[in-house]
């Protein structure tokens, strides 16, 4: 196994061509990461073809910038960043649901806690049905994140990457990532204790007593729904 | 410390963002507290469903040459200033730091593989040591010991645990170390503990790569080691590299690696690894209460 990988290597080097190398290593570098930025991209734009220009976008932007790439650093992350960026110039349109969700409205009521029984049905199904409802309810309560939000979730819950790294990605506060990050996992548990409690696993009571509903207006609808139903 | 507290950081707690000191307080309040413990579990238990749930992407399979079209067709990058060796691979990897700050290691580039193959190929190890990466300073009782870890996990009844536990984490958050991360998907971290060793206590990490083990042992470096055992065992690195398995030095800490795959694949595995909520030792008061060896 070990002898033709090496007899592989050599002859594919000693093959390069000049001017070709700096090409070739960069692309050696960033095929790793091909998964994580398509991943990442695909959970911004929601769209397939969008994610698959996203990330063709990023890497040839990387390519350009590669020798600002201070070798040793977090590649992945500095890849991201980059991909984030061009993601986010895209859609800064979209500011007035930030403003919605980071406003004084936005407060979540009761510490939006969400009851112990309520996590454990959701977290742990009994019935396997379940699951793939759930699995889809959380892609869709993602989806309807603001991108601002959908972004620190995606870098921390699936990407992995530290406060200060998303942090640098952001070029915002550590304490914006750690709010941005609490509201955005808050505004998916409450969807999901809605979601559970129109499937019937959690008791209504205990969804109005426990959901975290994420803004205020959540609150009022749900309110209102109540009246016109009784 | 007490639960409002807790609760109120628990964010940063579960995502590992905390001081070690800090972290390790959270960890023995755990301990002692059932209601703290149980909201912990199921915040994680909801991060790994929203992990799980999120995770499924599937990378179009013609994205990889779309891109390599693309370069193709680009004009050509600046041309890079070599980098130092030194400063490619940094001689000592900042291992044992919290997440927030945790080293990822970039891949060996190709062509660092292909210079290893020609280590491999040749039956010794030097390319890692060359690299300034790892040190093979390890005193040998330990160096059996974590071959025996190995070789024991692979009784019947250690899988039966792991399948019990639905293959998930079993109580890492007990252990002052945290498993490492890889950038390999494959590897899935079935099982943990501690071991008592004739030496002291060491932390075990089981990991499933594709079917294959790999075993990780986390121990602190025994006391005697000084300055000169180091010395001496560089030196008499010749005789116990082919069988020592590889591993990390960081401060007090070794993270030895043995696996059922051939050694190359382990080598390029240990070297992705990434720390990601390791306990900066002896430097927190509360890490007394939890430390791997006396």
């Amino acid at each position: 196994m070990r002898t033709p990988l090496f007899f592989r290597r050599k002859a594919e080097k000693s093959g390069t061509n000049e001017s070709q190398q700096p090409r070739e290593e960069f692309e050696a570098d960033i095929l790793p990461h091909l998964d994580s930025l398509y991943a990442t991209a695909f959970r911004l734009t929601r769209k397939a073809e969008d994610a698959e220009d996203l990330v063709q976008d990023a890497i040839l932007r990387a390519y350009r910038y590669y020798d600002r790439f201070e070798a040793g650093t977090n590649l992945r992350a500095w890849l991201l960043r980059i991909l984030v960026n061009l993601f986010l110039n895209r859609h800064r349109r979209h500011a007035l649901e930030r403003r919605v969700m980071e406003g004084v409205d936005s407060d979540t009521i009761g510490g939006g806690l969400m009851s112990r029984a309520a996590m454990r049905s959701l977290c742990n199904p009994a019935e396997e049905h379940y699951r793939g409802l759930i699995r889809a309810e959380i892609q869709k309560a993602l989806d309807a994140l603001p991108e601002e939000f959908r972004t620190v979730l995606v870098l921390a819950d699936i990407e992995e990457l530290s406060y200060r790294e998303i942090a640098n990605i952001l070029a915002c506060p550590l304490g914006t990532v750690m709010s941005r990050l609490h509201r955005a996992r808050q505004a998916i548990k409450g969807h999901l204790v809605e979601q559970a409690h129109h499937w019937g696993i959690i008791a209504e009571e205990e969804a109005a007593e426990t959901a975290a509903p994420v803004a205020l207006e959540t609150y009022r609808r749900r309110r209102e729904r109540r009246r016109s139903g009784s | 410390m007490n639960c409002a507290f807790l609760k109120k950081h628990l964010d940063p707690f579960i995502d590992g963002e905390l001081d070690a000191a800090t972290q390790v307080d959270f960890e023995v309040h755990l301990a002692q507290c059932g209601s703290c413990h149980e909201e912990t579990e199921l915040e994680r238990s909801f991060r790994r469903q929203l992990k799980e749930s999120l995770r499924e992407v599937q990378t179009p399979a013609a994205l990889r040459e779309r891109v390599l079209e693309s370069l193709a067709r680009s004009a050509p990058s600046p041309r890079r200033v070599p980098t130092p060796k030194a400063l490619r691979f940094s001689p000592l990897p900042r291992f044992g730091r919290s997440r927030a700050s945790a080293t990822r290691f970039s891949p060996a580039p190709a062509w660092s593989v292909a210079l290893a193959s020609v280590f491999l190929v040749s039956g010794s190890w030097t390319w890692w040591e060359n690299e300034g990466r790892v040190q093979s300073a390890l005193a040998r009782p330990w160096l059996d010991d974590v071959a025996r870890i190995h070789s024991r996990a692979s009784s019947p009844a250690l899988g039966k645990q792991a399948m019990a536990q639905g293959g998930t984490t079993l109580a890492t958050s007990s252990l002052p170390v945290q498993p490492l991360r890889f950038q390999d998907g494959n590897v899935r971290l079935v099982g943990a503990q501690m071991e008592n060793l004739q030496q002291g206590k060491a932390a075990t990490f089981y990991y499933d790569v594709g079917g294959r083990r790999l075993t990780m042992v986390v121990f602190r470096q025994p006391p005697s080691s000084t300055m000169q055992q180091e010395k001496k065992a560089k030196s008499s690195q010749e005789d116990v590299a082919e069988s020592s398995p590889p591993a990390y030095r960081e401060g007090d800490y070794t993270y030895a690696f043995t696996s059922d795959m051939d050694r190359e694949a382990l080598l390029r595995l240990a070297g992705s690894a990434r720390v990601e909520a390791a306990v900066d030792a002896g430097k927190s008061a509360g890490f007394k209460q939890v430390s791997l060896s006396r």
